[in-house]
């Protein structure tokens, strides 16, 4: 298992997946945010290379692409991992009180609990950012549904999808920005490294998650 | 065949026995009982003589309590830009659409096999069978209803304009300050609301026609269900060897002209010595949404990808699963 002073945190199937959900996602966040007339008022439009940002048509078929990614990729992840049966990432009893103590922690400058492969922040943050991108992908399916086949829907129906499909995206930008930030703090920064090359130091585990270190060590 | 223009609804929807049925039980129970509009170009004079053309009066007396009024303090440029749409000082304008004149009678002149001819030719919204106003609003608030009608709701439109860029026609038309983005003042979102007809959707509920229709003098334009106006169309296309525009153009509309000069002559003298975007043309655009269809599929079929991909990526792996208690 251990290289040198390295341990494997995320195999190369599950970086290559988080990147593909992490890059189709800010695609369709671009190109969701484009299908509001935004781009034009700010110029974005003006710069070199980016005349295609205002034009919906084109927003629309990057949005179909990404939402393809995006959806294969999901999937993907919920499937394989229900497989190999990980759920170090479900939320478990006594997460939010945990979460509350790793803040305190933080802010006081004391010991943190000690933690499993990921924190219980990690965790809840998992759980919400699950819900967010279901709810992005079933209302958004309804609507790419709708317009393959332009059947009859009510028109106050089809309202609370798409205002459904907008509040979310708002969620979920909140959301990618709380998990950027979680990198600031600076006791997170060594896992920053981790979705890239997949490992990290053997000590930074020993010491902060001890729970996942003992059973990957052994 | 003809159509008694100010009660036909009720006429029609008695004839399937519906009519005291509340809408949506009356729309399930005739499946789907679009309804269509046609203007004939041979009758329409352009309400010669009169100060304002009976449908361009009937149209905005009947909306007049709906027209913007803007808070005056918001009527300024939509920072970054150096522009806002501001018709409020134009009101009076009847001579083309505004936020203020969702109805307005085009005058063209033409020389047809070598005589002049004035048309005269009531414009308005198409009402289109797949309308890229609506599918493409971000906030859903352009609507289309079973029976045709494509209206826009002001409560929730922010004006940003899209519905008028997609639209072959540029019917939306905007008027800054007023609507939601008002509340939202210093954030450079919104820009106002967009106007345009709605077929009188509060009087088709009554079984009415609309007012325009109601207030024509010389009965250029009728309301119906939508076979009986086609039958009607092909009808008088046949009797005055004539034309027909919005059956079939952007992939169907509930508007539909018939005019004994063909619309590519009309279209040419409308466009001339003008930015034909500026205009509302008889031209023959193509429905962005139709061609949706196939690239919303591709999206649709994905997810199967992902279940393959995951049943694939786990057969043979038999690496450790460091996450077990
Ligand atoms: C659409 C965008 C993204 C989504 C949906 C997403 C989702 C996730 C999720 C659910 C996790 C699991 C654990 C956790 O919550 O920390 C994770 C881990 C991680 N993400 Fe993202 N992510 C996104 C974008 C990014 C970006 C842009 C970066 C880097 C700059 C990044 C870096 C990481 C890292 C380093 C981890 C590993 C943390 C650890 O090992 O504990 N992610 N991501
Ligand atoms: C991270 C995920 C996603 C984000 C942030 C996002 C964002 C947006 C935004 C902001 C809009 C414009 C506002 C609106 O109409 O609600 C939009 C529209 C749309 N989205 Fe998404 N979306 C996501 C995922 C998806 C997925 C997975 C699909 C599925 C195919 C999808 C299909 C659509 C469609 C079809 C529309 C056009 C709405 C219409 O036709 O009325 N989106 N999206
Ligand atoms: S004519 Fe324009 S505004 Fe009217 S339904 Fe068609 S696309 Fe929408
Ligand atoms: S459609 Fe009728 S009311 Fe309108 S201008 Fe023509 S003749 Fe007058």
């Amino acid at each position: 298992m251990s290289k040198n002073e390295h341990i494997v945190r995320h195999p190369l199937t599950v970086r290559l997946t988080h990147w593909l959900i992490a890059s189709s996602g800010l695609l369709l966040t671009f190109s969701g945010i484009g299908f509001m007339p935004l781009y034009g008022r700010f110029y974005l439009n003006e710069l070199p290379g980016m005349q295609w940002v205002s034009d919906f048509q084109t927003q629309m078929n990057v949005h179909y692409l990404s939402a393809a990614l995006f959806m294969a990729a999901c999937i993907f992840h919920v499937l394989y991992h229900l497989k190999r049966k990980e759920f170090a990432l479900i939320p478990r009893r006594g997460d939010v009180m945990e979460s509350w103590l790793i803040i305190k922690a933080m802010l006081c400058h004391k010991k943190e609990p000690a933690h499993d492969k990921f924190l219980a922040e990690q965790r809840i943050a998992y759980a919400a950012f699950a819900f967010t991108i279901a709810a992005l992908i079933v209302s958004g399916y309804f609507l790419a549904l709708k317009n393959s086949m332009s059947f009859f829907i009510a028109p106050e129906t089809l309202q609370l999808f798409i205002l459904g499909h907008l509040t979310f995206t708002f969620l979920f930008i909140l959301q990618v920005a709380l998990h950027l930030a979680a990198f600031l703090i600076k006791a997170n920064r060594p896992l920053l490294g981790t979705m890239f090359n997949g490992q990290v130091e053997r000590e930074y585990a020993e010491k902060r998650h001890p729970r996942w270190f003992k059973r990957v060590s052994s | 065949m003809k159509f008694d223009r100010r009660t036909f609804l009720a006429g029609a929807l008695a004839a399937a026995s519906v009519a005291a049925l509340p809408k949506k039980e009356a729309q399930a129970a005739t499946g789907q009982p679009a309804l269509s509009t046609l203007i004939d170009l041979t009758r329409c004079n352009g309400c010669e003589g009169e100060a304002m053309p009976r449908c361009v009066e009937a149209c905005r007396t009947k909306n007049k309590s709906r027209f913007p009024e803007p808070n005056p303090a918001m009527l300024k440029n939509y920072w970054p830009k150096d522009n806002h749409e501001d018709w409020s000082e134009k009101r009076d304008n009847i001579y083309r659409l505004t936020p203020y004149n969702w109805l307005f009678v085009d005058e063209i002149y033409l020389e047809v096999e070598g005589k002049e001819e004035r048309v005269n030719i009531p414009r308005r919204c198409m009402h289109c069978d797949n309308p890229p106003c609506v599918s493409l609003c971000p906030f859903g608030t352009a609507k289309k209803d079973a029976d045709g009608p494509v209206r826009i709701e002001p409560e929730l439109c922010f004006g940003g304009a899209k519905c008028r860029a997609v639209c072959p026609w540029q019917v939306p038309q905007r008027q800054a300050g007023v609507g939601p983005y008002t509340m939202i003042d210093p954030l450079p979102v919104g820009a106002g609301v967009m106007y345009k007809c709605d077929l009188c959707r509060d009087l088709l509920d009554q079984g009415k026609a609309p007012k325009c229709i109601a207030a024509c003098p010389k009965e250029a334009l009728t309301i119906g269900p939508k076979e009986e106006i086609h039958t009607l169309a092909d009808q008088l296309q046949e009797k005055y060897q004539g034309y027909i525009y919005g059956r079939d153009e952007h992939g169907g509309t509930a508007t539909i002209y018939v005019s004994k000069i063909p619309f590519a002559l009309l279209d040419a003298a409308i466009t001339e010595d003008v930015d034909p975007k500026q205009v509302m043309r008889f031209h023959q655009p193509v429905n962005e949404g139709d061609k949706q269809h196939r690239k919303a599929s591709v999206a649709l079929l994905a997810p199967i990808a992902g279940v393959i991909g995951a049943f694939a990526a786990t057969i043979s792996k038999k690496d450790a699963n460091d996450e077990q208690e």
